[in-house]
């Protein structure tokens, strides 16, 4: 019977194999601790989920002063690659670092469905 | 005219960090306080920053708080760019927290030339350690190491006042 981790890595793998340039994908608790995450290196991956969650934190704080309403995610551009974040329910966060060239329209097909997963696996299902 | 002043404040969790700054902001706080999952000693913790502004006179200081857990550390870098003043904060009750203190100082010290001070807060918990013993710890002259009730405003505005005094408005 799979764990967490590894319905999770599932799911990171479907997203990966249905779209193209996807670097590394995270899920981190809103507190900046690991959950789970294809990146290789453990010290990495404490260091991406602690950033992740800085970066989540502020962008929702800035949510409220700008009047843009509730945070859904962050995205970051960056000359090699974008970065995105998907706060799910306010419990966890995704992320997801890609290639510059990433298909966005595939991505943004394909990423919802990757969050209700992950949300009925963190639910016990 | 007045000048624009930044200044770091940092220290291990619960030394009073965000406290301190919601104490003496005139502006409601930015803060980016969340449910911590394990257990640090209390509900929330810091992740990004927190962020308050003060004048002195017709000076504006902007104060941007660190995150407290080492995890955290590259915002230590972030945070203290362009800073002219550091305020570490220890927790006088929490020994055990001093190394991580000295990490924070060490780190942000070794970076930049930048005066400092330690604010040594719960002085009035049992059992504390005395000034003294924080400056000996540290290895600092005593004169750098001042008592803080993070607590109270009154405290907390006349150990910033101070600061801002000795060591920031006389290198105008």
């Amino acid at each position: 019977m799979q764990n967490v981790e590894e319905k999770v890595k599932e799911v990171f793998d479907e997203v990966g194999a249905e779209v193209t340039g996807i670097r590394s994908m995270v899920l981190a608790s809103l507190d900046g601790l690991p959950i789970v995450s294809n990146v290789e290196s453990t010290e990495h991956k404490n260091r991406i989920s602690a950033m992740v969650s800085a970066l989540v934190a502020l962008a929702r704080r800035m949510g409220p002063d700008l009047k843009t309403g509730e945070l859904e995610g962050v995205s970051v551009d960056f000359s090699d690659g974008k970065i995105f974040c998907y706060n799910i329910e306010d419990r966890v966060i995704m992320a997801v670092a890609t290639q510059k060239n990433i298909n966005l329209g595939l991505l943004n097909l394909i990423i919802p469905g990757a969050i209700e997963k992950i949300k009925g696996i963190l639910s016990g299902g | 005219m007045g000048r624009t002043y930044k200044l770091l404040i940092s220290g291990p969790v619960g030394s009073g960090k965000s406290t301190f700054i919601r104490n003496i902001s005139e502006i409601p706080v930015v803060d980016t306080d969340v449910r911590s999952t394990i257990n640090i000693g209390k509900e929330k913790t810091t992740v990004a920053m927190d962020y308050g502004l003060i004048h002195i006179d017709d000076d504006e200081i902007h104060l941007f708080g660190t995150p407290g857990q080492v995890r955290f550390s590259f915002m230590w870098e972030i945070l203290s760019n362009g800073a002219v003043g550091f305020i570490m904060l220890v927790d006088s009750t929490k020994p055990s927290e001093f190394p991580k203190a000295r990490q924070i100082l060490d780190y942000v010290t070794s970076r930049t030339e930048i005066p400092f001070i330690i604010g040594a807060t719960k002085q009035d918990v049992e059992p504390s350690w005395d000034i003294e013993f924080i400056a000996e710890y540290f290895e600092l002259d005593v004169s750098l190491v001042k008592p803080l009730l993070a607590i109270d405003r009154i405290s907390s505005l006349q150990f910033l006042e101070e600061f801002f005094e000795t060591y920031l408005r006389k290198r105008r």
